[in-house]
């Protein structure tokens, strides 16, 4: 009897090796197949440009969102605003006393926290209410959607959101919609259903940084690729700009595409992980990282191992990598402006509820290429200065 | 050592694998790499080992390491000297072990929610200390502590395995330690032979937001940075490495040499996904599986042992 059960218990863990061996194979498949280190990747995004972009319907819940702003929203659309970053004003007031909800996916990122104070001012200029709020657990899609869930019941007139995943975020969308509240998204948006889109256009992001990387290389030598977490959609647009970009150098090649989900420190291990393997360290010129904060930790592993010469690159402009461009550390970084397109947001908002007014388009990018988003060692000081978006 | 057969052996065929895909793997200059990135996570989960063979567990270990190396941060940067700093800094690990160990002790509440609070309590307070800001630049001389060498041997790796000596010699030969694995074993039975029940709480709980301190600032002087989410990419990878160190959630088994182990070989499976160049897709389902193939291994190993004593 003894016996029996022992053998049952041993047929079962041989089953659970067998099947976490099938798993491991799939994923080496999967590794060999997907590349993963290569531009083989499937790059399935569509990033062709429209002269004009897709109009906003009047019901939201029929809006589909896009990847790409046209050339006519990066260029010439009116905004209802004049500068950007911290220097950001509008002439709209608000006709009543509205209840704006700004949410972003968590209180840790100086992305998300330039969102806040965005948001605010934008209520302070224009006479409403605008509340700030982000999951207690970081970047936590189930919250998000209880907060949203809360604050439709206990009423509010709209919402700037930065959702944690586009996904999950659609069905608390469709419940604002179904009560007339306008919800405008930024950075990750529902794939339908929302007001507008602003922020940034984040394939234009990572090709332009990558770009003036590339260009500073000499356009010769291996690339490294520091990603997003995984599946999140607006960190995948831009690392489809960053290979993209590679693509056009031809003596270019990127040896390494890893995730360290945006965070300092994983972007430094992942770094020094990296840089143990000749094949990617040897030759090694630039570093093209999806936001700020991995792109500074890669810069700490490579001082110490006392690497020079590799030309790094992030994406947001925040108040180090500003310093770090300053110190000569960072080469170049995208001007994200969290700060600048929340107030945007906001001011739509706030037009749409004074008489209707819809935006003139669906995605309008904040900043674009009217704003001279692409900072380095040349105008940082005067970015710094003057229309820097951080504290 | 034949408590550590399974994660050795994991160990050994994970290298392996690395080593036939990617031969620099095996490079003297990675292997240090690994340790100095696996030193930072044992001295997370070194003081943690304590609590969890008492029998508890103390979730609070990532925040209590954040707070500590922002307040640090922080003070150095107003110009406090970088000794104070740091001693000032460290009495935030012992003021949470102590909330911890009242909360478990005194007051009696489950371990597993009132350090998840005390968790929220710590990153409540980091993120109000720093406003969403990061703290960046800080001296030269503290920063060596993160990546600084001492001869050819990072400071890191130093004091992981200063650490971890200290914390192997109180577990494993003073009164004290053996209590600890008492109440582990038995809580009944020890309180009844006339252990200080509450005293060894609180011991460990001190002893284990200490360590997480000396973690935070450890990790602070390595970025050379220091923000309130940092160490949120540790999570519930500390309870992980600790448990993948054959340390049993149930009390009473394991030790601070499993923990290295364990630390080691979770260091060693990003390193390897990062240098072989496994898609970012495909990460975490790695991570996962093998981690849930090395505590398998672990606790049947330990049903088999009492089934033999039996």
């Amino acid at each position: 009897m003894k016996n029996r059960k022992r053998n049952h218990v041993f047929g079962k863990s041989i089953l659970l090796v067998l099947m976490i061996l099938s798993l491991a194979l799939c994923s080496a498949c999967g590794t060999s197949e997907g590349g993963g280190t290569s531009d083989s990747e499937k790059n399935t995004m569509d990033v062709t440009v429209s002269a004009k972009g897709q109009e906003v319907n009047e019901d939201f819940s029929k809006n589909v969102n896009v990847n790409r702003a046209s050339e006519y929203a990066k260029k010439e659309l009116a905004l209802p605003v004049k500068e950007i970053g911290r220097q950001i004003s509008t002439d709209v007031k608000a006709n009543d006393d509205y209840r704006i909800v700004v949410m972003t996916r968590n209180s840790t990122n100086p992305y998300m926290i330039g969102m806040w104070s965005g948001g605010q001012q934008a209520g302070k200029d224009m006479g409403c209410t605008v509340e700030t709020l982000s999951p207690s657990t970081q970047d936590s899609i189930e919250e998000q959607i209880t907060i949203m869930e809360s604050m439709i019941e206990g009423g509010v007139d709209g919402f700037v959101i930065h959702p944690s995943d586009s996904k999950g975020i659609q069905p608390v969308v469709d419940m604002a919609n179904e009560k007339g509240i306008p919800v405008a998204a930024i950075g990750t948006c529902p794939d339908t259903g929302a007001f507008m889109r602003t922020g940034v256009d984040y394939y234009e992001t990572g090709y332009l940084v990558t770009k003036e990387l590339c260009e500073a290389a000499g356009g010769k030598g291996k690339v490294v690729v520091l990603e997003g977490p995984a599946g999140v959609q607006n960190m995948e647009e831009r690392k489809a700009g960053i290979l993209d970009a590679v693509k056009e150098y031809p003596e270019m090649e990127v040896v390494a595409s890893q995730t360290a989900n945006c965070k300092r420190t994983e972007g430094m291990q992942v770094m020094e992980n990296l840089l143990q393997n000749k094949d990617v360290a040897d030759g090694l010129k630039v570093v093209a990282s999806c936001n700020d904060e991995m792109s500074l930790g890669a810069i700490q592993a490579l001082k110490a191992q006392n690497i020079k010469d590799v030309f790094v690159g992030g994406a947001d402009g925040s108040k180090d990598a500003a310093q770090a461009i300053l110190a000569g550390d960072l080469y170049c970084t995208y001007n994200t402006d969290p700060y600048g397109s929340t107030y945007l947001a906001v001011t739509y908002l706030v037009q749409y509820l004074n008489d209707k007014t819809l935006p003139e388009e669906y995605f309008i990018p904040f900043p674009s290429e009217r704003h001279d988003p692409l900072i380095t060692s040349e105008n940082v000081q005067d970015y710094i200065d003057n229309y820097r978006w951080f504290e | 050592m034949k408590r550590y057969r399974y994660v050795l052996i994991g160990m050994l065929v994970l290298s392996i694998i690395a080593t036939l895909i990617q031969p620099s793997f095996l490079a003297v200059n990675n292997l240090i790499n690994i340790l100095r990135q696996a030193s930072v996570l044992l001295l997370l989960c070194l003081g943690l080992t304590g609590v969890v063979i008492s029998g508890n567990i103390d979730l609070s270990v990532g925040s209590v390491a954040a707070l500590t190396g922002c307040v640090c941060a922080k003070l150095m940067i107003s110009g406090h000297p970088i000794f104070l700093s740091m001693l000032l800094s460290l009495l935030i690990g012992v003021v949470a072990g102590a909330c911890n160990g009242f909360l478990v002790g005194v007051l009696e509440l489950p371990s597993f929610v009132s350090t998840y609070g005390m968790n929220m309590v710590a990153s409540g307070i980091a993120l109000i200390v720093m406003r969403g800001g990061i703290i960046y630049d800080l001296p030269a001389s503290f920063t060596a502590l993160g990546i600084g060498y001492l001869g050819k041997v990072p400071v890191p790796i130093i004091l992981g395995f200063v650490l971890y000596l200290c914390l192997l010699l109180l577990w494993n030969y003073t009164v004290f330690g053996r209590n600890v694995y008492m109440i582990g074993k038995n809580k009944t039975a020890a309180v009844y032979s006339g252990v200080d029940q509450l005293g060894i709480l609180f011991k460990t709980f001190i002893i284990s937001g200490l360590s997480a301190s000396v973690g935070g600032i450890i990790m602070t002087a390595r970025l050379n940075a220091a923000d309130a989410g940092m160490c949120d990419a540790y999570g519930l990878q500390i309870v992980a490495a600790v448990v993948v160190g054959g340390t049993s959630l149930l009390g009473g088994e394991g030790g601070v040499t499993g923990t290295v182990l364990g630390a080691v070989i979770l260091t060693i499976i990003t390193n390897i996904m990062n240098m072989t160049g496994v898609a970012s897709a495909w990460q975490n389902l790695v991570l996962g599986v093998i981690i849930i193939l090395l505590v398998f291994a672990n606790s049947w190993s330990l049903e088999r042992k009492k089934r033999n004593a039996a």
